[in-house]
């Protein structure tokens, strides 16, 4: 078996980088999958690794959703699936909608910061 | 094996690598990860009509490394330190809509978790040094000497006890120093002049490198066949010191 080493699809990334961008953000972006609705495991973590930036082993996603549950911001529910065992849906809780809404309200600001600060406007 | 049962196989030994990787979670998430994984597994493989061997390894792959699912999982060591750790930082939890034990949590968290013992990047190359200076003791010393066994001994402890490597690498790695040290040193007893000393520890097994007595032939033979155990071995471990060193790296840096 071929460990992925942290191998990155795009080159011009800094991984390093990214691991620290992530950490603060990701689990906003999950809660944010989840706010038209419901969804689960394998959906979210296709949605969140399709361009490889906010996740790159779908396997992180999991240890993230598991304390989003504990922390009362989503909650699962087990759904008979068109094929197969039930799975596990996750929904956003009341607590994780207004996690998601103060979260937007910091992110807007915060990125429009960084954007100009790299732009060098004064 | 068919291919179901080799398949089978495959996801059992990944979510066994996973358990291993997160055992310094706490029981309740740990079971929740692994059973939420398991079920990605199951439908990445619903979703594929007769999936191969190949299909498999690509669903493991995507879903990652497990020691870099348990660093960023924040997941302590499985370790006798006296102090709970508490969870990586890569949880932080907005402020307004935060729990008690939340923000508790937040302000005693470390900036960095410390990497578990035998995680640490110091660890590949220790496995690898003490098969080195084992061999290196043995082939200066001409005998296998208690010093030497030891350091094997604690290279393969090293290689078997620290997860950073994979079930295959183990595999490899302690076929390569189980069998490729005993290829020659029982190459050197059964060669040692007088005969029949197989059994002698003392008995210089490197003469083998020069046998006095014999015909060129056998000779050739033996040369031939040390020499390709020797880079087989050396391979071998530049191999699995790179895997390593490697894994540590990765691990550290979703630590840090």
């Amino acid at each position: 078996m071929v460990p992925s080493d942290g191998g990155f699809p795009h080159g011009t990334l800094d991984s390093r980088l990214l691991t620290n961008l992530r950490r603060g953000a990701l689990e906003y972006c999950v809660l944010a999958l989840l706010r038209h609705g419901e969804s689960y495991g394998l959906d979210i973590a296709h949605a969140l690794s399709a361009d490889g930036v906010l996740i790159t082993s779908e396997g992180t996603l999991y240890p993230l959703l598991s304390r989003l549950r504990k922390s009362g911001l989503v909650a699962t529910s087990w759904r008979e699936s068109a094929a197969g065992p039930p799975r596990r849906y996750y929904k956003l809780t009341a607590e994780g909608m207004a996690a998601l809404a103060a979260f937007e309200r910091t992110w807007e600001p915060f990125r429009n910061a960084v954007d100009r600060a790299l732009k060098g406007a004064r | 094996m068919n291919t179901a049962d080799r398949r089978i196989a495959e996801v059992e030994r990944y979510i066994h690598e996973l358990a291993i990787a997160l055992s310094g979670l706490p029981a309740d998430e740990r079971e929740d990860v692994i059973a939420s994984i398991r079920e990605h597994i199951d439908d990445s493989l619903l979703a594929i009509a007769d999936p191969t061997p190949a299909d498999v390894q690509r669903v493991l792959e995507g879903l990652g490394d497990p020691l870099a699912i348990a660093a960023d999982a924040g997941a302590p060591a499985p370790s006798p330190g006296p102090t709970h750790r508490p969870s990586a930082p890569s949880a932080p939890l907005p402020g307004g809509a935060s729990s008690p034990a939340r923000t508790a949590g937040s302000t005693t968290a470390p900036a960095a978790a410390q990497a578990p013992l035998l995680e640490q990047e110091w660890v590949p190359m220790a496995m690898v040094g003490s098969f080195a200076l084992a061999g290196a003791l043995v082939w200066l010393g001409g005998r296998l000497g208690v010093v030497a066994l030891t350091l094997w001994l604690v290279g393969l402890v090293i290689l078997f006890a620290a997860p950073l490597w994979r079930t295959t690498e183990k595999v490899v790695g302690g076929l390569a120093f189980v069998i490729g040290p005993s290829v020659i040193v029982g190459l050197g007893l059964g060669y040692a002049p007088g005969g029949g000393v197989l059994y002698e520890f003392g008995s210089r097994p490197f003469e083998l490198m020069m046998p006095r007595g014999f015909a060129p032939w056998p000779r050739l033979v033996e040369f031939g066949t040390s020499a390709f155990v020797v880079v087989a071995v050396v391979a071998a471990g530049a191999w699995l010191l790179a895997r390593g060193s490697a894994r540590a790296r990765e691990a550290a840096r979703r630590r840090g």
